[in-house]
C-alpha cells in the first residue's frame, strides 16, 4: 500500500550503511557475481567502473536513508543488473538500462518496493521504449517528485505513464489520462508538475525554474482532455514537426490533409533523390510485395508521388510516424474532408500548415 | 566497436527474464530483431500496460529459423570475419539511396536504403541453408577456409572435427585418400570386388564438407569428386556408400587454372554459387590487434544459439523450397535466360539455331554471332555470351534466390531477391564473349574483368527491356500457354482450330515485323509445342468413333 506522505526510512528500521559497508557483508555473493562475470568474458577495467558508479549512487540512496532490509534487496538487484551489462559490454552511459540504475534509482528507491527487480524491470523497459521520444530528464524529475513520497510500487506504472506524457509521450495521452483518475492528488500532481499542494512542495522542481502553475491538477486534467491545446501557463502558438537536417521528420515541406483533433493526416513529396533521408515511410521492412524490377538507382520501381504520415499531437509534445498511403483518395476516414484547421473538438486549437514552412503550426481560436 | 548494427538494446540478461534467443551474455548475438518491423506507429490507442510490455526481444517466441540465419550472419560479419562490404545491395521500392561519383574514373559508390549484404560471408551461409555448392575465390590468408570451417560449426560439429574433416588439395591425393580405403584383410582373401569391404573417411557423413584448394587435386581424384557433388554418392572398390544431403564449401586461390590441375569443366558446373573474399580494409585493423590481444578465435566461441541442429537444418531447407516463386519473377527469369543461348546463324533448323550446336561443332562463337545483320548488340544481352544456361544453373539460381528472400524474411521471392545472387550463381557459368561491343569503351572494359557486375549489368537490361516491352501485360504466348495449360478436357475441335488459328496469326505477326531474338526464339518453340500439342488432339478428336 502506498504511504504518501510518510517517511519510508521511519518505518522500517535503521538506515543503510553504504555500499562498501554492503558489499563486506555480502562478499561471497558480491564475488560469487564477480567470478561468474569475468568468467562471461567481462573485463575486470569495465567491472571496477560499472560497480564505482552504482556505489557512488548506492551511498547517495543509503544517505537519503532507504532502510537497510529494503538497502540490502536493491543493492543486490542493482549489482547483478550492473554486472550483467557489463558482461553484455552494454554498460554506457546511454544505455537505457544503465541510466535506470545511476540516475532513475536514486530517485525513485523508496518506492521501489520491498522486492525492486520487478519495479526496475518496467522502468528499464518504459526508459527503453521511450528513448529519444520524450524529454528524459524531465520524465526522471517528474516521476522522483510524483513517487517521492511513495514506499512501494502501487503506482509507480501510472505515475510514469502521466509523466511520460506530460513530456512529451503523446501517444501514451489516453492512457495517462485515464490513470491520472486513480493517482493520489499529491502523486498526480507531481506527475504534472501542477502547483498543488503535495507535501514538502514535491512538484516545485529545480530551484533555476519557474514555480509551477497553482491549479488543480484534475480540473487542468479534465479541461484538457476537452481541449489538448490547453495548459496551465502555456499559451502558445506551438509548432510540429519541422525540417530534418534541424531534428523534425521531414525533408519536403508538410501539406495538411485533415484530422480529427488528435492526430493530423499529412503528406509530402516525395522524389527518388530524397534518399535513405526520405525513405523511412516504407518502415523499415520496406516490402510492398513489389516484383518489378529493381535496377541499379531503383529504376523500373515507380516511385511514389508522395509519402504519408500521421501526426499525434497536444500541448505536451508530438510524434510523427510515416503511414501507408491511403487505400482511396488521399487520407483515410477519420481525417476528415477540412484542409484548414481541421479540428472536431470546440475551444481547441487551429492547426495549419504554411507554403514556406516545414512546420504544422498551432494556435488557440 | 564491430561496424554492423543489429545490436541488443533491450534487456535479456538480467532481472530473471529469458534471454532473447538463448544466447550466453557475451555471446554477441543479436537480441533485437534483425530485421526490426514497424514498431509503435499504429494509430490504436495504447495503453499503460503497452508502456510496460516486454520489449520485442524479450517477448520473442522461439525464434524463427530465418532470424536465427539472420543472426548468425550479423555474429559472423561482427564477429568472426572482418567483412564491412556491402556489395549485395538492397533498395527500398520507391526509394533508392544515394550514389556518389568518386575519382577520375567517376567510380560509383551507392548507399543502399535498405539492409544489405556481404557476399562473402552472405553466400556461404545460403549455401548452408540449401546445403549446396560453393566455391570461396580469393588470395592466401582472405579468410576462405576459415569462412568454411565456421559453416562447420554451425552444422553443430566441433572445431577438432570440422579441421580434421577439411579435405586439404595436393597433387598426390588419391581417391582412396579422400574417400575410404579398402580393407588389406579383404584384399586378399576376396573372391569378388563386392566382398571388400572399404573403410569410408567420416568427413563423407557430415552435412558440411570441405575441400581446401580444390584446384590442386589430380583430375582422377577430381572426376570422383564430381560424382560425390553430383550425384550424393561415391564409389570404391564396388561399394557405395551415400553421403546424404550436404553443403559442400570447395576454396581455390584462382578462378583461372592457377591451380596445379585443372578443374573439369562438369565439376565447375556443379558448383552453385561462386564466393570472392573481399580484400581487408585497413579502417579494421583495431579488431585484428584486439584479436591477437586476447587470442580470440573465433571459430572457437561461437555462440550455441546460432548453431543448427540437424532437424533445424532439414527444416531450413523445406521452408526455403515452399518458399513461393511468383510467375512475374518467374517470366523476367525466363525473359533473361531465352536471350543467351539463340545464336540464329549457328543452325538451319529452327530448334538448332543455338550457341551449344556451335560450340559441340567446335565452332567460334563469336564468329557465327558476327554474322548477324541489324542487330543491336549492345542491348541484346545474348550477344555478349559464350553459351546459354543449363538447367543446372536456372535450378541453383532459383534455390538461391529463394534462399536469399527466406534470409530476408520475405513470404515470396521478389525479383531483387534474384537480382542479388544472380551474379554469384552464374559466375562460372556463362562465359563472356569478350571481344563483344559490350566489353568495348570506357564503360566496358572494367567489366572484362568483373564479371560480377558485368552478370547484373545484363540482368539489369534484359529486365529493362522486359518492362519497355511490357510483357507483365501483353503476353500472347502465355495466354497461349496458360489455355494449354488449362487442360483439353472436353474442348471441342471447333475450339482447337481457333486456337491453333491464333498461335499461326501470332507467328504471322512476328514473321512481317520483327527481328529475331532470343526470347522470341524461345517463344517460338513454345508456340511450336503448343501447336504439336493440339494438332495432336485434334488427329484424336478426328479419329474418335
Amino acid at each position: 500500500m502506498s504511504a504518501a506522505g510518510s517517511n519510508p526510512a521511519s518505518t522500517n528500521g535503521g538506515a543503510a550503511a553504504g555500499w562498501r559497508s554492503w558489499a563486506l557483508g555480502r562478499r561471497a555473493r558480491v564475488d560469487d557475481v564477480l567470478a561468474r562475470a569475468l568468467a562471461a568474458g567481462a573485463g575486470r577495467a569495465d567491472l571496477h567502473g560499472a560497480l564505482t558508479d552504482v556505489g557512488v549512487m548506492l551511498d547517495g540512496v543509503a544517505a537519503a536513508g532507504l532502510p537497510a532490509q529494503r538497502f540490502d534487496a536493491l543493492a543486490g538487484a542493482c549489482l547483478e543488473r550492473a554486472v550483467a551489462r557489463v558482461v553484455a559490454d552494454r554498460w554506457h552511459a546511454r544505455d537505457p538500462a544503465t541510466t535506470v540504475l545511476l540516475d532513475w534509482v536514486p530517485r525513485l528507491a523508496p518506492a521501489l518496493g520491498a522486492d525492486p527487480a520487478p519495479a526496475l524491470t518496467d522502468l528499464t523497459t518504459a526508459v527503453t521504449r521511450l528513448r529519444g521520444t520524450v524529454d528524459q530528464a524531465g520524465w526522471r524529475e517528474l516521476a522522483g517528485a510524483a513517487l517521492a513520497y511513495e514506499s512501494d510500487p502501487t503506482h509507480l506504472r501510472a505515475a510514469l505513464t502521466v509523466a511520460a506524457w506530460r513530456c512529451g509521450a503523446v501517444r501514451w495521452r489516453g492512457a495517462a489520462l485515464a490513470a491520472a483518475g486513480h493517482l493520489p492528488e499529491p502523486v498526480l500532481a507531481g506527475a504534472l508538475r501542477l502547483g498543488s499542494a503535495s507535501p514538502g512542495g514535491a512538484a516545485s522542481g529545480a530551484p533555476w525554474e519557474a514555480p509551477p502553475p497553482a491549479a488543480d491538477p484534475r480540473a487542468v486534467l479534465a479541461r484538457n482532455a476537452r481541449d489538448p491545446w490547453w495548459w496551465p501557463g502555456r499559451p502558445g502558438p506551438w509548432r510540429i514537426g519541422g525540417f530534418r537536417g534541424f531534428g523534425g521528420p521531414w525533408i519536403r515541406i508538410p501539406e495538411l490533409l485533415g484530422g480529427d483533433g488528435l492526430r493530423w493526416w499529412v503528406r509530402t513529396e516525395a522524389t527518388p533523390t530524397d534518399g535513405a533521408a526520405g525513405a523511412d515511410d516504407i518502415g523499415p521492412d520496406g516490402y510492398t510485395g513489389h516484383t518489378g524490377h529493381t535496377g541499379h538507382t531503383g529504376a523500373g520501381a515507380a516511385p511514389p508521388a508522395h509519402r504519408y504520415w500521421v501526426v499525434h499531437a497536444d500541448v505536451h509534445g508530438s510524434h510523427t510516424a510515416p503511414a501507408a498511403p491511403p487505400a482511396h483518395g488521399d487520407r483515410p476516414d477519420w481525417a476528415g474532408s477540412s484542409r484548414q484547421g481541421p479540428n472536431t473538438r470546440p475551444g481547441a486549437a487551429t492547426v495549419s500548415a504554411r507554403d514556406h514552412s516545414y512546420y504544422l503550426h498551432v494556435r488557440h481560436r | 566497436m564491430t561496424p554492423d548494427v543489429p545490436r541488443s538494446h533491450g534487456e535479456g540478461t538480467h532481472g530473471g527474464r529469458p534471454s532473447a534467443v538463448g544466447q550466453g551474455p557475451r555471446s554477441g548475438v543479436s537480441a533485437a530483431p534483425t530485421l526490426p518491423g514497424a514498431g509503435t506507429s499504429g494509430t490504436h490507442d495504447l495503453t499503460v500496460d503497452d508502456l510496460f510490455a516486454p520489449l520485442a526481444p524479450e517477448a520473442a517466441a522461439p525464434t524463427g529459423l530465418d532470424e536465427k540465419l539472420r543472426q548468425a550472419y550479423f555474429w559472423i560479419v561482427n564477429h568472426a570475419i572482418i567483412s564491412p562490404h556491402y556489395d549485395i545491395e538492397f533498395e527500398r521500392p520507391g526509394a533508392a539511396g544515394r550514389s556518389f561519383a568518386l575519382g577520375d574514373s567517376a567510380a560509383e559508390l551507392r548507399l543502399p536504403s535498405a539492409q544489405s549484404y556481404s557476399s562473402f560471408v552472405l553466400l556461404p551461409l545460403l549455401t548452408f541453408a540449401v546445403r549446396g555448392r560453393c566455391l570461396l575465390l580469393g588470395g592466401p590468408g582472405r579468410g576462405k577456409t576459415a569462412s568454411a570451417v565456421l559453416m562447420g560449426i554451425l552444422a553443430g560439429y566441433p572445431i577438432r572435427d570440422v579441421r580434421r574433416a577439411m579435405q586439404h588439395g595436393h597433387p598426390q591425393l588419391t581417391v582412396t585418400d579422400m574417400f575410404g580405403t579398402p580393407l588389406p584383410k579383404d584384399l586378399i582373401s576376396a573372391d569378388s570386388l563386392g566382398e571388400v569391404d572399404v573403410a569410408w573417411r567420416t568427413w563423407l557423413g557430415m552435412r558440411v564438407k570441405i575441400v581446401d584448394e580444390y584446384n590442386r587435386i589430380p583430375t582422377r581424384t577430381q572426376s570422383a569428386l564430381l560424382t560425390v557433388l553430383a550425384d550424393g554418392y561415391v564409389e570404391v572398390y564396388d561399394q557405395i556408400y551415400s553421403t546424404g544431403a550436404s553443403a559442400w564449401y570447395l576454396t581455390a586461390n584462382d578462378d583461372a587454372g592457377g591451380g596445379t590441375y585443372q578443374v573439369v569443366e562438369a565439376l565447375k558446373d556443379r558448383i552453385d554459387v561462386v564466393a570472392h573474399a573481399l580484400p581487408f580494409n585497413t579502417r579494421f585493423l583495431d579488431q585484428l590487434v584486439d584479436r591477437a590481444a586476447r587470442r580470440l578465435r573465433p571459430e572457437e566461441s561461437v555462440p550455441p544459439g546460432i548453431v543448427f541442429t540437424e532437424a533445424e537444418h532439414d527444416a531450413l531447407d523445406s521452408a526455403i523450397r515452399a518458399l513461393p516463386l511468383p510467375a512475374a519473377v518467374r517470366r523476367r527469369i525466363e525473359f533473361f535466360a531465352a536471350q543467351l543461348e539463340f545464336l540464329e546463324r549457328a543452325g538451319a533448323q529452327f530448334e538448332y539455331r543455338t550457341k551449344d550446336t556451335a560450340r559441340l561443332a567446335g565452332a567460334d562463337v563469336h564468329q557465327i554471332a558476327a554474322q548477324d545483320t541489324g542487330r543491336d548488340r549492345l542491348s541484346d544481352v545474348g550477344t555478349s555470351t559464350l553459351n546459354g544456361l543449363s538447367v543446372r544453373s536456372l535450378q541453383s539460381l532459383i534455390s538461391y534466390a529463394k534462399a536469399m528472400a527466406f534470409f530476408r524474411g520475405r513470404p515470396e521471392v521478389g525479383i531483387d531477391d534474384v537480382r542479388a545472387v544472380l551474379p554469384f550463381v552464374l559466375h562460372d557459368k556463362i562465359n563472356p564473349d569478350l571481344r563483344a561491343g559490350a566489353f568495348d569503351g570506357e564503360e566496358g572494359a572494367p567489366l572484362r574483368t568483373d564479371r560480377i557486375s558485368w552478370l547484373r549489368g545484363i540482368f539489369d537490361d534484359a529486365c529493362a527491356q522486359y518492362d519497355t516491352m511490357d510483357r507483365d501485360s501483353s503476353d500472347d504466348v502465355g495466354a497461349i500457354l496458360d489455355e494449354l495449360h488449362a487442360g483439353l478436357d472436353g474442348v471441342d475441335a471447333a475450339t482447337v482450330r481457333v486456337r491453333l488459328a491464333r498461335i499461326e496469326r501470332v507467328l504471322d505477326s512476328w514473321s512481317m515485323a520483327r527481328k529475331l531474338y532470343g526470347h522470341l526464339y524461345d517463344d517460338a518453340l513454345a508456340l511450336k509445342y503448343a501447336h504439336q500439342r493440339y494438332t495432336n488432339y485434334l488427329t484424336w478428336l478426328s479419329s474418335a468413333p
